[in-house]
């Protein structure tokens, strides 16, 4: 029998309902008040650091997160900006406590790791922590989780679909401590630098970090100061409760019950066959399990999930479905248990490469929800977008020449669910980033976005329609351009699926259009391109809700005027005949 | 008595200054949700201040009421009127209730759909039943253009003007009212998108046009889409009232040249302006108090405040930092669309007096976000509300006086609020005084979120802040929040709940202008920069000039928007003379300077780009030196309580407190804290241990322990 690693902490026997008088005189209102100063400062944490990053990434993408913890390393609260992030810094902390126990901890420490075998999510992602502490004591820990531009490796950007070991994946960084009492260690910054592509960036934004924590220090120690070391630690532990209890009261509203499906990615990044990812999903009282026993062993290429980033895509799905409002807190995940068997795609062996993992991540997301979809159809929605469709090409900036990488990723449709269309063209699931301006690519690369639009027709038919793709061309002004692109959801097996009798969505699909008018296909590819030839991705639309024949037909009305529907499809699939 | 001596100085400064000026009447309206409020200065004279009902179908209505309610109390015919400004919410008010006009949008040949997909972000993280705001155009009325034009301005590709003709011929049909146009790197060269208007006003020289190299020549295609499309959809509301209210106006004798709207970006234009400058108008209402706050932070000496405007539904939340609104260049509407346009950097929070108390799932009580709004309103009201809201908790706590809300204009039954609280009471298993003033705790503790949020994402810490509280109910809630925050002073303006209106009269004209231009600042080239600038001014001096200001009180102020090569996103430094290599080094040096500031950090050795020239053409009103003084009669009236009330302070119980009537607070004593200082608009808390005073300029200045 494998081995398994359970992620979680065992469920409680019963959750203690607020309000409750105990040693503390804290009552419903005391506690909201205190919570909510410890919500708004890891806000003003993420606004810190948000304002003093350094690299586009973290400032504009967004691609961040910080949280408070208890002393113990329970998430308390947490600004996150992409689902990605949920949960995950939770999972390396507890790392961390392995190598440096919390009560080895002093005043100005801060300690930085970002290996996926050691609680990381991939590598351009670095951790810093930092201990909080109040007259002398250690009342709570500030962290932050940060995608950086670039940690060294073969490929800019350190990511890539082909990587067949974390060696190639650039630094990788163990639990290690970067500051002593608020001295940095200048030999792991000077390490750092020598090895990343962009080290003023990349230093620049670890500051910014460290800048982000060093203000939850402060806002910690204040609230301890105005209402007591007590009260503070009371309302984090009753904080973990409160979540917990939202969470198992909606548990408790749906019915028992267990479905398991199996979800595929198109390839594991070097072959061509695909690759299942194996799910059941049993919720039972106020508890759920997600169980990937059955799920393919870790793949050759660069699509592994370390456990960490295995668990935030749970988390996702999971509160998605049972009540996406719950205060984010370890609270929420106790009545969630997660196994993740050993030397599988989702909790891979050393070496195995994780850097785009979140193709994976997507695809776990979306496989578990897919499961609850069966169980549970009024609470979840048709299947949508996850093939994460990315271009990264060298190109040169076209006045002045200077190398430069363009990096793009596409969003898709998103699914119908049972009272409305899925959403056009958003960036999906556990990511929620933005695409490259059309005058941005044209101003600083050689290369010309051509056109972007809404694929009509992609969106799965149904009652509710699914969202629509996007189509985005791409077109070589000058010299000769090598790049990467990659997707998933390219296989029409593996395409946003349909629910409720809905149909599933066209799928992505990205081709190379030399100018003399050849065609190549290729869902993950390096290629060479020359002026004039152009790259064309299109990604999925949303799986449709429901019986097309029910659709109501102002809506098909309104598609067809706006072109999302052909008249032909109006007619094919809809019963529907618009002329004039 | 020195204060008063210091006083009499004053007003002789201002005599003397009076001299020169010809007796002006100015009027400043400000619409509200609820009220119209209304002041009148003239030379030498006393404000005069009247609140009208607002009249929401038709808010002129209530202009011409309060004009002509002003008008009576000064004694003087409408005609007299020689200066008129409006803070607006008509626009507001459309995209809130995204009551847009018709717009048709022509693109680039390839790019319709930029207005629909954005950025690709999605509005709710966990939510798989999520919808999306619809773009302001529908699919169908966006059409495409085959043309196409590069970076440096270069057409690759002819616009083709048989598919324009088709287009827009196809558009009026389908009945749009205005038309926005919006070509890729039309910022770099304007042409085809002027063509497309020659075109359309050939076709029907009455569709009003707009195009992006015009309304928001920045690069982005998609904010540069969205920020045009926003002027055509509101362009026609924002139209027929100006029109309609000029048409009032001019029947009253006030010609049409004296009407003036307020923006967003605290400056002022000419109604006939106003009306191609809609997108301009979106925070015409909240712009006049920060103007008036800021105003009065310089005079009372603290450069750099907080502001907290807090009304039934929302509360604004401002920055003024060294004397001046902080003016951004862009924000998000409706929380979905962006628009590129200075505004004043004001936050909005959905919390306010109507915000309901209430028990969640998991035992703890929040407040809002669900709001009794004006219908049915607080539960004191007695207009149905039966939950428990901020203002019931205020009234409960003593804090309000049930005999004179609003002056005893408005009956509220104390009743009501304590059968809402007793009801919320039983389920949270708490008792009545409990709640209410946990209802504060809860309130004042979002709030001080908010504003601790609001600074430090500016790279402020607010304890280096003096909090200027206005509005209902900013008064009631600001020393409590400024002890949450460490703030050590709590300014309240004289009239704190017709600041909006008073700021209208202290605003300058104003026009932004803005050109984009990519180059690294090392090796650009300075005569083309400048006589860029000089186009820019040259169009700014032609519409001061349009709207009757003289030369000598026109000012051309110039800044650059700079940015590290290879960054994104940029920062606006001023630069001021004629550009050479030296100049533009000096503004170099600025950037670094600001860009530490900002963000924490700069790079000095690192190449600067720039990105945009900006222009302000800014026409100089002329002040009336701050008539808004303490009554001087104050100074010699006797300075008593009207009465004691018991009143709930947290960690204290009910305390007995006495009420002063703010006209009744002397120049020259301070007055220990508990009090409770009423006057017709608001309630101001001083809470123990608190001291409060008024200063020369008529502002209570509360001052925090220690």
């Amino acid at each position: 029998m494998k081995k398994q690693s359970q992620v979680s902490p065992q469920p409680l026997v019963d959750s203690q309902p607020l309000p409750e008088k105990e040693e503390f005189d804290i009552d419903a209102i005391t506690f909201e008040v205190i919570y909510s100063s410890l919500l708004a400062a890891a806000e003003e944490m993420s606004s810190v650091l948000g304002r003093s990053a350094y690299s586009p990434i973290i400032r504009e993408m967004i691609d961040y997160s910080c949280g408070l913890f208890d002393a113990e390393g329970n998430l308390i609260a947490q600004a996150e900006n992409i689902p990605a992030h949920l949960g995950s810094m939770g999972t390396a902390l507890r790392d961390l406590f392995n190598d440096f126990p919390p009560h080895t901890f002093q005043p100005g420490d801060a300690y930085l790791m970002n290996d996926p075998y050691r609680g990381g999510q991939h590598t351009p992602d670095l951790h810093i922590f930092t201990p909080a502490f109040y007259e002398g004591e250690l009342v709570g820990i500030c962290g932050t989780i940060a995608h950086h531009a670039d940690m060294g490796g073969k490929n800019p950007g350190t990511e890539g679909f082909d990587n067949k070991s974390i060696f190639e994946e650039g630094l990788r960084i163990p639990p290690v401590k970067l500051a002593e009492r608020e001295k940095i260690n200048e030999a792991i910054t000077t390490i750092i630098t020598g090895n990343v592509r962009e080290p003023k960036a990349t230093m620049g934004d670890i500051r910014a970090q460290l800048a982000a924590c060093r203000y939850g220090e402060g806002r910690l120690n204040e609230i301890a100061n105005r209402y007591s070391k007590g009260m503070l630690t009371e309302v984090m532990k009753r904080s973990l409760d409160y979540s917990e209890k939202r969470m198992r009261l909606e548990l408790e509203k749906m019915k028992d019950a267990e479905a398991t499906v199996s979800g595929w990615l198109d390839n594991d990044g070097v072959g061509h066959d695909p690759v299942e990812i194996r799910i059941k999903v049993k919720k039972c009282g106020k508890d759920i399990v997600v169980d990937f026993t059955g799920t393919a062993p870790q793949m050759a290429g660069g699509m592994n999930v370390p456990p960490a980033a295995a668990s935030s895509a749970v988390l996702f799905a999971i509160k998605c479905v049972v009540d996406p409002g719950t205060q984010q807190n370890q609270g929420c995940f106790r009545p969630i248990t997660v196994i993740l068997p050993e030397g599988s795609l989702v909790n891979p062996n050393f070496p195995a490469a994780v850097s785009l993992r979140h193709l994976a991540v997507q695809r776990i997301a979306d496989t578990i929800l897919r499961a609850l979809s069966e169980l549970y159809p009024e609470r979840t929605a048709a299947g949508t977008f996850v093939g994460f469709s990315s271009l990264a090409i060298d190109s040169w900036h076209p006045v002045h020449g200077h190398p430069r990488v363009i990096q793009d990723d596409l969003g898709g449709g998103m699914g119908a669910f049972p009272y409305g269309d899925g959403i056009d063209a958003v960036d999906t699931h556990c990511g929620n980033v933005a695409i490259l301006p059309a005058e941005v690519c044209e101003l600083s690369y050689q290369v010309r976005v051509v056109s972007t639009e809404l694929i009509s027709d992609s969106g799965g038919v149904g009652k509710w329609r699914g969202g629509l793709g996007i189509r985005r061309v791409y077109e070589i002004l000058e010299q000769t351009h090598q790049g990467l692109v990659y997707t998933e959801q390219s296989n029409p097996d593996f395409a946003p699926w349909g629910l409720a009798g809905g149909g599933s969505g066209k799928p992505a699909n990205i081709r190379l259009v030399r100018r003399d008018g050849q065609e190549e296909e290729m869902d993950k590819g390096y290629f060479r391109a020359l002026p004039g030839d152009r790259i064309i991705i299109e990604t999925s639309g949303g799986g449709g809700f429901g019986d097309p024949k029910q659709r109501e037909l102002e809506f098909i009305f309104k598609d067809v005027r706006e072109g999302k529907v052909s008249r032909e499809a109006a007619e094919k699939v809809y019963g529907v005949t618009i002329s004039g | 008595m020195k204060e008063c001596k210091t006083h009499n100085e004053v007003y002789v400064v201002m005599n003397l200054t009076k001299r020169d000026l010809k007796t002006e009447v100015r009027v400043g309206i400000d619409t509200g949700g609820t009220f119209t409020d209304c002041v009148l200065w003239r030379t030498g004279e006393e404000p005069i201040v009247v609140k009208v009902p607002s009249t929401p179908s038709n808010p002129a209505e209530a202009i011409i009421n309060g004009l002509e309610r002003l008008c009576l109390q000064a004694g003087i015919p409408l005609a007299d009127v020689h200066f008129l400004v409006h803070g607006t919410t008509v626009a507001t008010n459309a995209m809130l209730q995204e009551q847009w006009g018709k717009v048709g949008l022509i693109t680039t040949k390839g790019f319709r759909d930029t207005l629909e997909i954005g950025t690709q972000m999605r509005p709710e993280l966990y939510q798989l039943h999520q919808r999306k705001l619809p773009p302001i155009v529908p699919r169908n009325l966006r059409m495409e253009v085959t043309e196409r034009i590069d970076p440096q301005g270069q057409i690759v590709q002819e616009l083709n003007r048989e598919e324009v003709f088709q287009v827009i011929n196809e558009m009026i049909s389908n009945d749009i009212e205005s038309l926005a146009v919006s070509f890729l790197f039309s910022y770099a060269n304007p042409e085809h998108e002027r063509m497309v208007r020659e075109t359309a006003a050939m076709i029907n020289p009455d569709l009003y046009v707009c195009i992006s190299s015009e309304v928001s020549p920045e690069f982005r295609e998609y904010p540069r889409t969205q920020t045009t499309v926003i002027n055509g959809a509101l362009a026609p509301v924002v139209r027929r009232y100006i029109q309609y209210l000029r048409k009032e106006l001019t029947a009253k004798g006030i010609g049409d040249k004296r009407l003036n709207i307020m923006q967003s970006n605290g400056g002022i234009v000419s109604g006939k302006e106003a009306e191609v400058s809609s997108h301009h108008l979106l925070l015409s209402g909240p712009a006049g108090g920060i103007v008036a706050a800021s105003e009065i932070a310089n005079q009372a000496g603290f450069p750099n405040a907080l502001t907290f405007d807090m009304g039934g539904t929302s509360s604004d939340i401002g920055l003024i930092v060294e004397g001046k609104p902080h003016i951004i260049q862009g924000t998000t509407i409706n929380n979905a669309y962006p628009i590129q346009v200075p505004t004043m950097d004001i936050h909005t929070i959905g919390a306010g007096g109507g915000s309901i108390a209430w028990k969640d799932q998991g035992g703890v009580m929040k407040v809002g976000p669900k709001s009794a709004g004006a219908i049915p309103g607080p539960a004191c009201y007695g207009k149905g509300g039966m939950e428990p809201t901020v203002t019931d908790a205020n009234l409960f706590l003593g804090r309000l006086d049930p005999d004179h809300y609003l002056d005893g204009d408005f009956n509220i039954y104390p009743g009501s609020s304590y059968q809402a609280l007793e009801k919320l009471a039983k389920e949270l298993d708490l008792d009545v005084e409990r709640v209410a003033s946990g209802i504060l705790e809860v309130t004042n503790a979002n709030m001080a979120g908010a504003l601790r949020v609001v600074s430090s994402r500016r790279g402020h810490d607010p304890r280096d802040f003096v909090l200027i509280a206005f509005g209902g109910a900013g008064p009631l809630h600001a020393t409590a929040l400024a002890r949450e925050l460490g703030i050590k002073k709590v300014v309240i303006p004289a009239l704190p709940g017709v600041l909006c209106a008073q700021g209208l009269l202290q605003s300058d004209i104003r026009h932004d202008f803005t050109h984009t231009e990519v180059a690294a600042l090392e090796i650009a080239d300075s005569s083309r920069i400048e006589s860029n600038f000089i186009e820019l001014e040259t169009r700014g001096t032609h519409l001061l000039y349009d709207e009757g200001i003289s030369p000598d009180r026109m000012e051309m102020q110039r800044s650059i928007d700079l940015r590290y090569k290879g960054q994104e996103y940029y920062l606006n430094v001023p630069i001021q003379g004629e550009i050479s290599a030296d100049l533009l080094k000096v503004a170099a040096e600025r950037f670094h300077l600001v860009h530490k500031n900002t963000y924490g950090h700069a790079a000095p050795e690192e190449p600067v780009e720039i990105v945009n020239l900006r222009i302000s053409a800014i026409g100089k009103i002329r002040r009336f030196e701050n008539s808004l003084q303490a009554h001087p009669e104050a100074a010699i009236s006797t300075c008593v309580p009207i009465k004691h009330r018991p009143v709930y302070f947290n960690g204290q119980g009910w305390v007995s407190t006495p009420i002063y009537r703010r006209s009744d607070i002397r120049l020259d004593m301070e007055i220990q804290g508990p009090v409770i200082v009423t006057q017709m608009d608001t309630t101001i808390i001083v809470e123990p241990g608190q001291k409060v005073y008024a200063d020369i300029l008529g502002n209570l200045i509360i001052s925090m322990e220690g």
